[in-house]
């Protein structure tokens, strides 16, 4: 308790001034809200990963296997050989700082240790103590630091709070690969069995059942029948899309998101809309109901694992290419790991033409995947498709490129094409947080629980305030964007810090504007609220 | 002079004051970065707080004081990133109180404290007021919090909970007519 006789500023206790221990002694504290909360010890069973077990990081002991010791420098050494970039990043790094200050948990939290470049440090001290003659010798002279459970319990505290969206890596000097640090440490964490239920029950899910929230077939199979009752309601026209036929020329994937959440689905009613209306050969699958692939956040080999799906669906179907909806990290995987992981594609499959234009989509030669953003903007630049702007006429719309897209693959160009064609009123957020500069949206990489929203909205800070800066000057209502884990966690980041914005998919304003053969007067957007025009054109008309 | 008058003549220095010891309750390597950032876009923390301290010193310094809309959106802008942020509710709040001691330790240079002794207990259950109001706005973020994690929760499963006929509109559906059918 205060004692009375305190002053003012003895009791507000702020630490003024620099700490009194060195970064390395400084340790994290653990508390409800700053950590999301471990694997279940079934889900760690069910998957065959080590040391499954009840355990909270609130506890001193976190029940690690006996030799945890020889566990992760093993793992280290085994993975500084495999990955010649793991040890390319431990090496050449100088500490020039270029990074510090570019990722959003750190701009929005102020935690130096959220700097990208003292969070490799983490593991780099480690790395240099364990692995390099100066650090054995030197130690902390050398930037060395001997292994500890301290170290450990860090790691998971500041690697758990890397959403691997690599901001920090476009402004490094030499490359390096930050998300690829965060990628080796986390898995070094796995070998310990130190990992968070968020990310491990979808991968356990995904493994069994083939999507996140572990949905069986015939349920998969209903909900996309509800969706099509939705898009009959609104436009007349019922639609039947093909599930697990063979012999169609496209197979269609997307994030599992887009089936049952909320506002994902209408994305997802997009899509289907659009596949009719151009008549596309295509089919949905039960077995690759998922796009999306926390394998990514886990190990290399559980997202090998759980990419395989793709093309060994392809192979069964008898597709000859597929197309991969909205979503961030999926793309991620196709682009940069697909290839290597489970390359070469299937002999039948062919390289991506869309049949409607013609087009040849060079650009996925390797991997035989399209992105529905690149197929659209295609439709789009040759005429293919109608659409009615007016149905978003109210919407003032601003687009997050989410990261994997834009950082990962370099899509910038084709969302943007789709939205203008869809929207009249369409406004940029500031230069230094789009495209290539994206701000993350806090919540990627397996990050996206609920547990820590607070971690999450001072992350999502940065995003947030341009967010801001456009509702005010522009009166943007809609951040639109290609990602479906971004549809889920803007909306908490728009209601907290540009509270009016709405989230949506790309294809959802595509679904609105679309106008189709044979549909019915449309009185109602794909949410099933009145369209805001058709009052405004009845009020002229008296 | 008027005690207010007199703070007013070293207004700049207050606000400066005030605002590097708001920056400095983050860590020592963060304070130098949040008072050299001038791109909104690039140090949020730093330009918003620098915004809601000078609108505050506006509101404390001035005979006429901002009305309870102004108010509250200058200390939307420091306390909704505080709440978020790693401080303790005290530690959040608390950045308001630090211009107590910071217009004690600049008074003796202005002017003798004793010859404002009240105007100087009027000030002080000003900048107490106000920190009453930004514990309003600091309860009303940390319960959005808790909102929004209950609504993200729902939106996630919006199709299992129809599927399983646990929305209204499910219920809605499930009239004595449709069982019999």
């Amino acid at each position: 308790m205060a004692k009375f006789n305190m002053t003012p500023d003895e009791l507000l206790n702020f630490q003024f001034g620099a700490p009194n221990v060195g970064w390395m002694e400084h340790k994290p504290v653990f508390k409800e809200g700053n950590f999301a909360y471990p694997a279940k010890p079934d889900v760690i069973r069910d998957l065959g990963f080590p040391n499954p077990r009840e355990w909270s990081p609130l506890d001193e002991d976190w029940k690690l296997p006996e030799n945890w010791m020889e566990i992760v420098r093993e793992g280290m050494k085994d993975r500084l050989e495999r990955y010649r970039s793991f040890k390319i990043f431990m090496d050449i790094c100088v500490r020039c700082g270029a990074c510090a200050d570019k990722c959003h948990f750190y701009i929005g939290g102020g935690d130096p240790k959220n700097m990208p470049v003292l969070r490799a440090e983490l593991l780099r001290s480690i790395y240099r103590g364990e692995f390099t003659a100066a650090g054995k010798i030197l130690g902390k002279w050398a930037g060395g630091r001997p292994l500890t459970m301290d170290v450990v319990k860090e790691w998971f505290f500041y690697f758990y709070q890397c959403t691997e969206c690599r901001r920090c890596s476009l402004f490094c000097p030499y490359g390096i690969d930050t998300a690829e640090v965060t990628m080796i440490a986390r898995e070094l964490l796995q070998l310990l069995g130190v990992n968070i239920n968020w990310m491990m029950e979808p991968v356990r899910n995904c493994n069994r059942m083939g999507n996140h929230l572990g949905i069986q077939p015939h349920a998969f199979k209903d909900i996309v029948e509800f969706l099509c009752d939705d898009i009959e309601t609104i436009t007349g026209i019922r639609i039947k899309p093909p599930m697990n036929e063979k012999g169609h020329e496209v197979l269609f994937i997307t994030p599992s998101g887009d089936v049952f959440a909320d506002p994902g689905i209408y994305t997802f009613m997009g899509y289907l809309m659009l596949f009719h209306e151009i008549g596309l050969d295509y089919t949905l699958s039960t077995y690759a109901s998922e796009g999306g692939n926390f394998g990514l956040f886990t190990s290399h080999e559980m997202m090998k694992k759980l990419n395989a799906k793709m093309y060994a669906e392809a192979e069964r179907l008898g597709s000859k290419w597929i197309l991969g909806g909205e979503c961030g990290h999926m793309w991620r995987v196709i682009n940069q790991y697909m290839s290597t992981h489970n390359g070469p594609c299937p002999p039948k499959m062919e390289t991506p033409v869309n049949p409607i234009t013609g087009t040849v989509f060079r650009n996925a030669t390797e991997t035989k995947m399209v992105h529905i953003a690149e197929f659209t903007a295609d439709l789009i630049r040759h005429n293919k498709i109608k659409l009615d702007k007016r149905r978003n006429a109210h919407l003032n719309v601003t687009f997050h490129d989410s990261c994997n897209p834009a950082r990962g693959m370099g899509m910038f160009e084709e969302p943007r094409e789709v939205i203008k064609a869809c929207c009249d009123n369409f406004f940029e957020m500031p230069a230094q947080t789009i495209r290539e500069q994206t701000f993350c949206c806090a919540g990627g990489s397996g990050l996206n629980t609920e547990e820590i929203m607070e971690i999450r909205m001072r992350g999502g800070l940065p995003r947030g305030n341009a967010l801001r800066h456009v509702q005010q000057k522009h009166n943007v209502n809609t951040m639109a964007c290609v990602c479906a884990i971004d549809r889920a966690t803007l909306i908490p980041l728009a209601d907290y810090w540009a509270p009016g914005v709405g989230i949506c998919g790309v294809h959802e304003l595509v679904g609105n504007a679309l106008i189709m053969k044979g549909e019915q007067e449309r009185t109602m957007d794909l949410r099933q609220n009145d369209l805001p025009y058709l009052d405004e054109s009845a009020e002229e008309d008296a | 002079m008027s005690f207010l008058a007199l703070l007013r003549s070293d207004r700049e220095g207050i606000a400066i004051a005030w605002r590097d010891a708001i920056y400095s309750t983050y860590p020592f390597d963060t304070a130098g970065f949040l008072r050299k950032g001038q791109d909104e876009f690039k140090n949020p923390v730093g330009v918003r707080t620098d915004a809601a301290v000078q609108a505050l010193v506006k509101h404390l310094l001035e005979e006429t004081v901002l009305d309870d809309v102004a108010l509250d959106a200058a200390l939307d802008e420091l306390v909704r990133i505080r709440a978020v942020q790693d401080f303790t509710p005290g530690k959040a709040i608390g950045a308001l109180f630090l211009i107590k001691g910071i217009v004690r330790q600049r008074l003796p240079k202005l002017g003798k404290l004793k010859d404002h002794a009240e105007a100087v207990l009027r000030f002080e259950s000003k900048v107490d007021s106000v920190a009453l109001r930004a514990f309003d706005i600091y309860v009303k973020c940390r319960t959005q919090l808790y909102e929004m994690r209950l609504k993200e929760i729902k939106n996630r499963h919006a199709m299992l909970f129809r599927h399983a006929g646990l929305t209204a509109d499910a219920a809605a559906e499930e009239t004595p007519d449709s069982d019999q059918q």
